[in-house]
């Protein structure tokens, strides 16, 4: 079993099934006319299981408000109980006996019946008259400002009938502001009521209002008999009595606290809500000597008023030679002959540059509600060193600069000054930004493929001769069909046409286009066309050839020109077949 | 690297493309020296600068750092002397003088990559020059004897493996050429580092004239960039690439 299962199994068991009660009286019961009379009523049930008996049927002329609320776990026998009370304010005018007859009230959504209770009140009574018991609430001061700590105090008398006694689960109601339960502390003092010292259970801790106006502010807890929940002060002779306590449902009269908000418009730098009195130390540096990017810690020390431990530190400012962090708190600092306790802050800064001379001062300012003004609290700047060797801004450049020339031969560490432009680069850039360098690079790619392309035409012609053949005739062919148009007279006109003829058919042979002769053109020609016309005209322009260069008698006019026509056909025919 | 192979390299860099100064540029460098003798820096280095704006030569740019260095302008002057050794890596006197300021103001040269060390050797035209000529001549020496039905001799293969392990070896340095055409040099000083590239974006550091950066990205007149302290969005003109535009 495990400490935390340990500790649990230790705890008395909640008894939550035990049947609701219900308890109901007036304390005290019996009151003169304009006394206060308290109508607690008391269940054995948590609070919020109860619907709050309201409004109360009371007999009239008595009227009673609610004033406050609360629970508490009580330990009967080995098991614990939750009892919640409400309690309720008659104030009655008249003397007379007033008698609550019982009433129902819904718990755990049953009703749950509230016994009758009797108020007697006396105008003339002959016992020592019995107040109704209740806190009293003390502010230290009932105008305040936002912000401002009030110091409040919570007390409870000791009354003849009973004796001083604890308060536990003190609470304060009201709205708009907090309280500091960090600053709670308990005492029992004796102190004069009526001139007559008694002691009384007195309850301290600070609030600190949040907005500006009213505050009602009241107080309530239940009495707790000798048990003091935290350390308790006792001063003066107070005797204490023994025995179980008496859970009582006690309240106080609210008490008004007037707000006032803060004056605006005159506000100093670096105010954070810090309001009381302080004051600053001269703020210490671990040293003065620094080094750009090297750390330094800034302590900074506030004394003042007594809530040094809700004082915020002042926000560095944003500065571009230096990088602050923001503060860390360092603890407090004891009071030292008439300095008052202070609380202690570091700041962590680092240069960035060689130029400040100081650190950045701070500003900070604080409201002093006594002076009902703003006090300036700016953190003063510390002077500060960066040695000149690591200098590097433009006045410490310039100080440089008077050691020596850089440009002359006389300074070491420094070229000379260039007594010509020198080279460059015809590019400034890589020539790789440049469009035209990848063009460049695409130009060989261009002559590899030109050259790899030349081989490979190259290679198919070797492998088919005959293609280059037919291909030269076809250019040949075409060159002699020019040559035959421009032909004038029968000379031309014979010579272009058997050169034509001729090299038309040389590829079929394999042969020089000038070996061929008549009788291989027509081998050519298809049958009908070599018996035909065609054949005919192939016959007559050889024969012409022939006669123009062998006969004797070479003016003989044949006509030829007139087969012009026919051989354009002819020749057409042939180039088809190339 | 012996200086004769040095003094190869420039004379081959040299040829790549020297134009003529002209006579405008070259009374403008004249100018420029004559001022900078007398102490006139702020006059040196506008005669230097205009006569950069006609033709770009290493030694003006040499002059300039040193003019713009003796006005206290640290970023200028190291932006000049690292596009002058850009230009000609073979001239010590701008690889000096950046180490002399750096030392002095406390700034960290460069960080490089090994393929950027190595690009920093030759000129960055040279080096692409190298790899377009040792590629395609492997290349012909594989494929030329073939189309000209020669008999493949030792020495094509031969000066075909050395152009190919020329062409592999220029690879790397290519790239660090590419790369190290995005680095710069900060000019302004105190230049804030912002997280976005807006006027009133946070601060996220504060960085000293003369400090290098790596272009990252860009975006209107914004850059992202890589420093030392962190990357983060400067205003273009904040910077001076190394490159020569």
């Amino acid at each position: 079993m495990t400490l935390p299962e340990q500790l649990m199994r230790s705890q008395p068991a909640t008894d939550l099934l035990a049947p609701v009660t219900c308890t109901a009286s007036f304390d005290p019961p019996q009151i003169g006319p304009g006394e206060k009379s308290i109508y607690r009523i008391t269940f054995n049930a948590p609070e919020i299981s109860i619907r709050r008996p309201e409004p109360i049927p009371a007999p009239s002329p008595l009227n009673l408000h609610w004033r406050a609320s609360g629970q508490n776990l009580q330990i009967i026998g080995n098991v614990a109980q939750t009892f919640s009370t409400f309690n309720y304010e008659a104030v009655p005018t008249l003397p007379g006996s007033f008698t609550l007859p019982e009433f129902n009230v819904e718990v755990y959504g049953k009703p749950v019946t509230v016994p009758a209770a009797t108020l007697v009140v006396k105008s003339q009574r002959t016992e020592p008259a019995e107040l109704a018991r209740q806190l009293v609430v003390e502010p230290a001061a009932n105008r305040v400002f936002v912000g401002e700590p009030l110091n409040v105090s919570v007390r409870l008398q000791a009354t003849p009938a009973h004796g001083v006694e604890g308060v536990s689960q003190l609470q304060l109601n009201g709205d708009g502001f907090v309280t500091d339960k960090s600053a709670a502390r308990q005492s029992i003092q004796t102190l004069k009521k009526n001139g007559v010292p008694l002691p009384a259970f007195v309850y301290e801790t600070r609030i600190t209002p949040i907005t500006a106006g009213t505050i009602k502010l009241s107080a309530q807890g239940y009495t707790a008999g000798m048990q003091f929940s935290g350390p308790v002060v006792i001063s003066g002779q107070v005797s204490l009595s023994s025995g179980p306590p008496q859970y009582l449902l006690l309240d106080s009269e609210p008490v008004t606290i007037e707000v006032l908000p803060l004056p605006t418009g005159n506000e100093l730098p670096g105010f954070n809500g810090a309001i009381g009195h302080f004051s600053c130390d001269p703020p210490l540096l671990a040293t003065n000597r620094l080094a750009v990017g090297d750390p330094v810690q800034l302590t900074v020390i506030f004394r003042g008023s007594p809530n040094l431990d809700r004082l915020h530190p002042p926000l560095p400012p944003r500065t571009p030679e230096w990088q602050i962090f923001p503060a860390t708190p360092g603890g407090s600092v004891a009071a030292a002959g008439t300095n008052p306790p202070g609380a202690l802050f570091h700041y962590t800064l680092i240069p960035l540059s060689y130029a400040p001379r100081a650190t950045p001062a701070i500003p900070f300012s604080c409201f002093d509600p006594a002076l009902g003004c703003y006090l300036d609290l700016t953190i003063p700047p510390v002077p500060v060193t960066l040695p000149a060797a690591n200098a590097g801004s433009d006045v410490d450049t310039a100080q440089l600069l008077a050691e020596d020339v850089p440009g002359s031969s006389q300074s070491p560490g420094w070229s000379r000054l260039a007594a010509t432009p020198g080279p460059r680069s015809a590019l400034l850039g890589p020539l790789q930004f440049h469009p035209w360098f990848w063009f460049v690079q695409g130009l060989p790619v261009l002559g590899f493929i030109g050259l790899g392309m030349w081989e490979r035409r190259r290679r198919r012609w070797e492998q088919h001769p005959e293609w280059r053949r037919r291909r030269e005739a076809r250019r040949a062919l075409r060159r002699a069909r020019r040559v035959l148009e421009r032909a004038a007279d029968d000379a031309d006109f014979l010579r272009g046409a058997v050169s034509a003829l001729q090299i038309a058919c040389a590829p079929h042979y394999s042969a020089t286009p000038g070996a061929l002769v008549c009788g291989d053109i027509l081998q050519l020609l298809p049958a009908a066309e070599r018996e035909g016309e065609p054949g005919e005209t192939v016959r007559r322009i050889f024969a012409a050839a022939d006669s123009a260069a062998f006969a004797a008698n070479k003016g003989t006019r044949s006509n030829i020109l007139a087969e012009k026509v026919r051989l354009k056909k002819i020749l057409a025919n042939l180039e088809e077949r190339l | 690297m012996t200086l004769a192979i040095k003094k190869l390299l420039t004379l081959v860099a040299l040829l790549m493309g020297t134009p003529a100064l002209g006579t405008a540029g070259a009374d403008l460098f004249r100018d420029g020296v004559e001022s900078y003798e007398a102490g006139r820096y702020e006059s040196a280095a506008h005669s230097f600068q205009a006569s950069l704006d006609k033709h770009v030569f290493a030694g003006t740019l040499l002059n300039l750092g040193l003019a713009e260095w003796q006005q206290g302008h640290t970023g200028e002057a190291i932006a000049a002397w690292e596009q002058s050794a850009w230009l000609n890596p073979f001239d010590p006197g701008a690889r000096i003088n950046l180490s002399q300021a750096r030392e002095r103001a406390g700034l960290d040269p460069l960080e490089l990559t090994r393929c950027e060390r190595t690009s920093t050797w030759l000129p960055p035209g040279l080096w692409a020059g190298m790899a377009t000529l040792s590629l395609w001549l492997a290349v012909a020496m594989v494929t030329l004897p073939e189309f000209f039905r020669r008999r493949k001799a030792g020495w094509h293969q031969t000066l075909s493996a050395l152009a190919l392990g020329l062409f592999l070896l220029s690879l790397a340095p290519n790239i660090g050429v590419l790369t190290r055409a995005n680095t710069g040099i900060l000019t302004e000083k105190n230049t804030s580092l912002r997280r976005t590239p807006t006027p009133s974006a946070e601060v996220v550091a504060t960085l000293a004239a003369g400090e290098s950066c790596r272009r990252l990205r860009e975006r209107g007149d914004y850059w992202l960039v890589h420093t030392r302290r962190g990357n983060g969005w400067i205003e273009r003109q904040q910077a001076q690439l190394l490159r020569l535009e």
